[in-house]
């Protein structure tokens, strides 16, 4: 290097975007469609009263099945690709993994299995793939996405023996699975029954909720006119709300110089529920409809909903890869009153690891 | 490999509260640890083990009071961010000058040159006699010991 | 401060049951470490102290993103509080505050 950067450090890029809308939450956006593994779900409202039955509302069809030691070889059985791949929607994500040093995978409900695996894995899989993005020129990470929805694929036998084979080698793994049947008379649990009749040990899992209270003044910002600083600003204060943050302005400013920004009157009550577990897009749609049907939006001044997805699943929107450089949040926040709101995505850096070699 | 690049700072120390014709005594590596004292306060470990390869600090004359500096370049301006704050030389109460900040020795020593042509004639105003000027030029203007010493 | 980084971090001593720290202390502890690094001209800037928890020792810490690097290396060497040994596990960092309320790395499904 000739001239050593001595002082200046860049932290990681991040991309914050926000889109505004008018009328109603617009829940065919494709930023909540294509975005399939959802872990946390906060909601942050201020005043309101009928917060009680909100929990068992949102939550009634939100649970999920953890199966321990999952052999990946399973999930390429006709049986399986026919009885809940292809018909209704499963989604499945392999958990206790970290996805810059493990085989990570995720199954979307569209069928797309997606295998992120280092390169020595790769090279001992037998399975075509691609070079991960963010190791374009170090070629130490690949990713492998299967269609096992495809029609040729259940036709061709010795494919998909070939893909068992080869899928067998990968070492087992813990996973979270949830399955929306294609009729209502079909249960949900069917996907449960279906793996521990294979021997495996399958856990019913619901979502975790967490409720507190604080006492804050509240930003002042006109949602039909906020700019992309002020809707920061609106984020920062909902992540302080959300950590139950000290609002007690510090006097002296040594301990912290964060204030409430453009905060008018005095302070309000401001609710923030919790819940941790494993969502799919439509579970998320489902639970904001419920949101909004039980709170009464005409009498408050906003509603707040932020969704986060897994650190270590193998994409974030659709199939956009993602990894983990310093954090993997992957999430957007929906503010919304009864006339028109904010729709803000939170996305990971895209930075690409540098080529070490090509200094030495 | 690439060449280091380096970067030469001329420097003028001005010793508060005596004039500025008075000789200023110091040892040579004072200028160092001072400078060394100063980046290791305002810049940190970082900052010292930073400009650390390849920086040496010299007083070289004390008839102009000029000392000069060689560092890498990219820490020079750590360097010469610290340069302006250091008020203490052994002892002395003092205030650093930076004259000139050149790539090569050899600017440097063109710079130094005309400088010091500068001061000679300045101080000539107050010499008489020839052998004085004589001895006073041989002090200021040899260059060649300089160089052997960076 | 629209451009800053977030934080989750803990004091971790050898013995468990170490002595009390306050936030002061704490706030004062993560400065000492950065002048220690960087010097004066780095710990100057804002850090805010957004939370903290007496019990587990364990704040979050609000940073502008032009020193985010800086404060996380200085923290990484720092090895000592008020005399004691000491280290800084970082749990948690984010560009967004939201992020920084649960992880699903360490969840528990």
């Amino acid at each position: 290097m000739l001239s050593p950067e001595i002082f200046n450090f860049p932290a990681p890029e991040s991309l914050f975007q926000v889109e505004k809308f008018e009328g109603k939450v617009p829940l065919n956006n494709q930023n909540i469609n294509n975005f399939h593994y959802n872990h946390l779900v906060t909601i942050i409202i201020p005043d309101s009263a009928k917060l009680e039955q909100l929990n068992e509302k949102v939550t009634q069809d939100c649970s999920y099945y953890k199966i321990l030691g999952l052999k990946l070889e399973d999930l390429v059985s006709l049986k399986f690709i026919c009885g809940f791949i292809r018909s209704g929607k499963l989604s499945l994500l392999s958990i206790d993994r970290r996805i810059d040093c493990d085989t990570c995978f995720g199954l979307d409900p569209y069928g797309q299995l997606l295998v992120t695996v280092d390169k020595e894995t790769y090279q001992s899989l037998g399975l075509e793939g691609s070079i991960s993005h963010f190791t374009r020129k170090l070629k130490n990470h690949f990713t492998i996405t299967v269609d096992l929805a495809d029609e040729k694929l259940i036709k061709n036998t010795s494919r998909l023996s070939k893909l068992k084979t080869c899928l067998g080698r990968l070492e087992k793994c813990s996973v979270i699975v949830t399955w929306k049947p294609p009729n209502e008379d079909i249960c949900p649990s069917s996907i449960a029954k279906y793996f521990s009749d294979l021997g495996y040990v399958v856990k019913q899992c619901t979502p975790n909720f967490r409720r507190h209270t604080v006492y804050s003044k509240v930003p002042d910002f006109d949602l039909g006119s906020i700019d992309v600083t002020n809707a920061k600003e609106f984020a920062e204060w909902l992540g302080f709300v959300s950590i139950d943050g000290d609002f007690q302005e510090d006097p002296s400013g040594y301990l912290s110089s964060y204030v409430v920004p453009s905060a008018t009157g005095v302070a309000k009550k401001i609710d923030c529920l919790q819940w941790r577990g494993f969502f799919t897009a439509t579970d998320i749609k489902e639970m904001i409809e419920q949101i909004i049907k039980t709170t009464n939006l005409a009498n408050l001044p906003w509603i707040s909903i932020y969704i986060q997805g897994f650190s270590d699943s193998p994409v974030s929107w659709t199939n956009e890869e993602q990894h983990y450089y310093t954090n993997g949040d992957n999430g957007y926040i929906i503010i919304f009153n009864k006339e028109n709101g904010l729709f803000c995505i939170q996305k990971c850096s895209r930075k690409r690891y540098k080529d070490v070699n090509k200094y030495k | 490999m690439v060449r280091h690049k380096n970067r030469y700072i001329l420097l003028e120390v001005k010793e508060i509260g005596r004039s500025d014709r008075s000789h200023l005594k110091l040892k040579e590596p004072s200028l160092y640890t001072a400078i060394l004292k100063m980046v290791e306060k305002l810049h940190g470990d970082f900052g010292v083990a930073a400009i650390r390869a390849g920086f040496v600090a010299k007083y070289i004359n004390q008839h102009t009071r000029t000392g000069i500096i060689r560092c890498r370049r990219g820490p020079h301006k750590l360097i010469s961010s610290c340069i302006p704050f250091i008020k203490m030389v052994e002892d002395k109460i003092v205030s650093l000058n930076m004259l000139y900040v050149g790539a090569t020795l050899r600017h440097c020593f063109g710079f130094l040159r005309n400088y010091q042509l500068k001061k000679f004639n300045e101080y000539c105003v107050s010499l008489n006699s020839e052998e004085e000027k004589a001895a006073l030029r041989e002090v200021m203007m040899s260059f060649e010991k300089l160089a052997d010493r960076l | 401060m629209a451009n800053s980084f977030y934080i989750d971090l803990s004091l971790k001593f050898p013995d468990p049951y170490g002595s009390e720290v306050s936030p002061v202390y704490f706030k004062k502890n993560i400065t000492e470490a950065l002048c220690q690094l960087f010097g004066e001209v780095s710990s100057a800037v804002d850090i805010d102290l957004l939370k903290f928890d007496k019990e587990g020792r364990r704040g979050i810490l609000r940073v502008p993103k032009s020193h985010y690097v800086k404060l996380r290396s200085s923290l990484t060497l720092a090895s000592r509080y008020e005399g004691t040994v000491c280290c800084y596990i970082i749990h948690k960092v984010s560009p967004f505050l939201l992020g920084l309320q649960g992880d699903s790395r360490n969840y528990n499904h």
